[in-house]
């Protein structure tokens, strides 16, 4: 009797050894996060930026005890263009992936969330802005990132809160150049943009779209010299954007103001023009690291973590929304105690954080469908050739000025 | 009206480039009856050329010319030797001559970003955002320069192929390859020929370029682009239709963007392409016909 006593209690010792072992097992178990980005393509600068920052943020994370103790493994995934979001998705799932971050294409995006609410997957966007993004109401996208409308609320914002300040002049009085690149980012700003100019009344003297890849712009430029607006709203990407400035210079274009979209917001736009050429440019973007740390707590360690892991600062806001789309993304998973996308799905809608509350000024707090309404969008102006962030003031590190200087005084 | 004249003359700069970029691809495509692919790639591989050696020997982009023009010459052969000779040899038909330089053409892109990421360089030198004024219209120095160089390349070229035995054998090849071949001429070898010069003819287009434009591994592509338009547009293997239709397809791009919206500017230069073939199949400057006697 004593012998089989002692059997069972050993038997169930090891049971208890076996569970426990497989528990642990099981809490050490990696979680595997998808991340959709442009690796290649065009956009490759941008999907390397984004990428960087959810590397760091995930490093944050894991040294920060993880989602419940697992540590994130991101399983990055090149995709370059719509057409291979598809197969991308699939082998994410086979991976047995259930979250996904990404992207830096709208494009992207709009192909890559429809598959992952099929599988049963969860999207988290960081960057991308379409509002279409949420706009077809999947249960399981979230768009943490600014949209089109914050966007072009932001760049009207800019426009309304400094032009008559610089220029002395009523709104109504004040007349607007819009130019921007013909894909789906550029023309769906542009009719925000228009949209919003249009309900304050301000005269629209000049819009023009341009294919993006054209190695002349001199046309866009002569029509706005004859148009000559008072303020220029601008949308494109890096590379037109420095070329349509050069193109400028060189035939003599300068408005008052200048506002230019995220592309303007690189250290390599203003290494393009120079410091005679950039100066008083003012751009709104994703927000610079460069910031005031009340409004942003966390962005000077995340700035110098960056530099230490890649030789350089950030180059632009790019990979701070990355990252802190990545912490975001974790404080939701932690709330859910796992990957599960419907309980991370539920988690998201119960998150009220206020703005201030991640290192790129962000909030959260998700509508109905997704979107979060508390996605910074913030104003900056080249000065002394260093990006200076001028709005909104909860973030501001400096003040705008103004008007642009011609040309032949700089 | 100046500033007509001035889209006028800024679409005439363009087009220079455009030119020197077809008037390469206008002689492999002359001689050898392939679509090179690739050729936009070989814009891009120039540019980066000129960026490199500007980095590590600090030649300036116009002074890179000396280098990348025989540089990718002696490349433009080996790319024939090794990628379309073979198949040449083998009877290998047009279309998969034309498929083996798209292949071609991933493989330089992807290299390309391999080895130097995806990220645009934009080159600055003490020509940028330079000008000149003439006559209250406004010239910039660094796409002047650029059309300038195309112009004194492709008469070299034309000056080779008119008034030296190697450039009569590689219009002879151009014009009747079996009847070259009956004369005893050295088609392989006029084939390797042009297609050198034709790929150093777009290497030199890119270098001239880097002082105005981003270089990046996709720029090539929508050069090339343009480049087949002309090519067909000024007339199969015509050096001076690739000249006029460079140009004209850039004054068209300009004024068209000016007068209309900048972006239908390419709508309208291929509607005109259109309407062009359908009033002159053979092109502004083909010899009507000639495109089949080759075959």
């Amino acid at each position: 009797m004593q012998m089989r006593g002692v059997g069972r209690r050993l038997a169930v010792a090891g049971l208890l050894a076996a569970w426990v072992g497989t528990g642990g097992a099981v809490a050490q178990t990696p979680i595997r996060i998808g991340a959709v980005l442009q690796l290649t393509g065009d956009l490759a600068w941008y999907g390397q930026e984004i990428g960087r920052g959810y590397e760091l943020g995930a490093k944050y994370v894991n040294a920060h005890g993880g989602i419940g103790g697992r540590l994130i493994e991101l399983m990055r995934v090149d995709v370059p263009s719509p057409t291979a979001a598809l197969a991308e998705i699939g082998r994410l799932q086979e991976a047995g992936v259930k979250i996904v971050i990404g992207t830096g294409s709208s494009a992207v995006a709009l192909a890559a969330t429809p598959a992952v609410e099929r599988n049963g997957m969860l999207w988290w966007e960081s960057n991308a802005l379409d509002n279409g993004i949420t706009a077809r109401r999947l249960k399981h996208v979230f768009q943490f990132a600014p949209n089109n409308d914050s966007f072009s609320d932001a760049s009207v914002a800019l426009f309304e809160t400094l032009a008559p300040q610089m220029l002395g002049k009523a709104l109504k009085d004040i007349s607007v150049g819009l130019i921007y690149e013909n894909s789906a980012y550029g023309t769906s700003q542009s009719k925000a943009q228009k949209a919003r100019l249009e309900a304050l009344g301000v005269k629209l003297v000049s819009d023009q779209s341009y294919d993006r890849k054209s190695s002349d712009l001199s046309p866009v430029v002569l029509q706005l010299r004859e148009a000559a607006p008072d303020v220029l709203i601008e949308t494109g990407y890096q590379d037109d954007i420095v070329l349509f400035w050069r193109q400028a210079k060189e035939l003599g274009y300068l408005p008052k103001i200048a506002i230019s979209s995220g592309a303007a917001a690189t250290q390599d736009f203003a290494n393009a023009l120079g410091r005679g050429g950039v100066d008083g440019i003012i751009g709104y973007n994703y927000p610079f690291h460069e910031m005031s740390e009340a409004g942003a707590p966390g962005a000077a360690s995340y700035a110098a973590v960056y530099q230490a892991a890649y030789g350089n600062p950030p180059p632009s806001g790019h990979p701070l929304a990355g990252y802190a789309a990545m912490l975001a993304l974790a404080d939701v998973m932690r709330a859910a105690g796992g990957d599960d996308p419907d309980a991370v799905a539920k988690a998201a809608h119960a998150m009220d954080k206020p703005l201030g509350s991640y290192p790129n000024g962000a909030g959260m707090k998700f509508t109905e469908w997704g979107r979060n309404e508390r996605a910074p969008v913030s104003g900056f102006q080249w000065q002394h050739g260093k990006m200076v962030t001028i709005w909104p003031a909860s973030v501001a590190n400096g003040k705008a000025m103004g008007p642009l200087v011609p040309w032949d005084k700089r | 009206m100046s500033v007509v004249l001035q889209a006028v003359l800024s679409g005439l700069l363009t087009g220079g480039v455009y030119a020197m970029v077809s008037v390469g691809l206008t002689l492999i495509f002359g001689v050898m009856r392939i679509i090179n692919f690739a050729h936009g790639d070989f814009v891009m591989l120039g540019m980066y050329a000129a960026v490199g050696l500007g980095v590590a020997a600090g030649l300036d982009p116009y002074v890179s010319v000396a280098v990348v023009g025989p540089g990718f010459f002696v490349l433009g052969m080996g790319v024939h030797a090794l990628v379309i000779r073979p198949l040449v040899r083998r009877g290998a038909p047009h279309t998969t001559q034309a498929l083996a330089t798209l292949g071609l053409s991933v493989v330089i892109v992807s290299a390309v970003l391999l080895t130097a990421s995806g990220r645009s360089v934009i080159a600055t030198t003490g020509l940028t955002t330079a000008v000149v004024h003439v006559e209250g219209l406004v010239l910039s120095v660094t796409r002047l320069l650029a059309f300038a160089i195309a112009l004194v390349a492709t008469g070299l070229l034309y000056l080779f192929l008119n008034h030296t035995y190697a450039g009569m054998a590689i219009r002879a090849t151009a014009q009747d390859r079996k009847a070259a071949v009956l004369l005893g001429l050295p088609t392989e070898r006029a084939d390797m020929v042009a297609f050198g010069l034709g790929i150093a003819c777009a290497a030199i287009a890119g270098a001239v370029m880097v002082p105005f434009f981003y270089v990046n591994p996709f720029v090539g592509q929508p050069l090339g682009l343009v480049a087949y338009i002309v090519v067909v547009l000024g007339g199969m293997g015509s050096m001076v239709g690739a000249l006029v239709g460079g140009l004209a397809i850039g004054v068209t791009e300009a004024l068209s963007g000016y007068l209309l919206d900048p972006g239908l500017k390419e709508l309208v230069y291929l509607l005109l392409f259109v309407a062009a073939l359908i009033l002159m199949p053979s092109g502004l400057f083909g010899v009507r016909g000639a495109e089949r006697m080759a075959e």
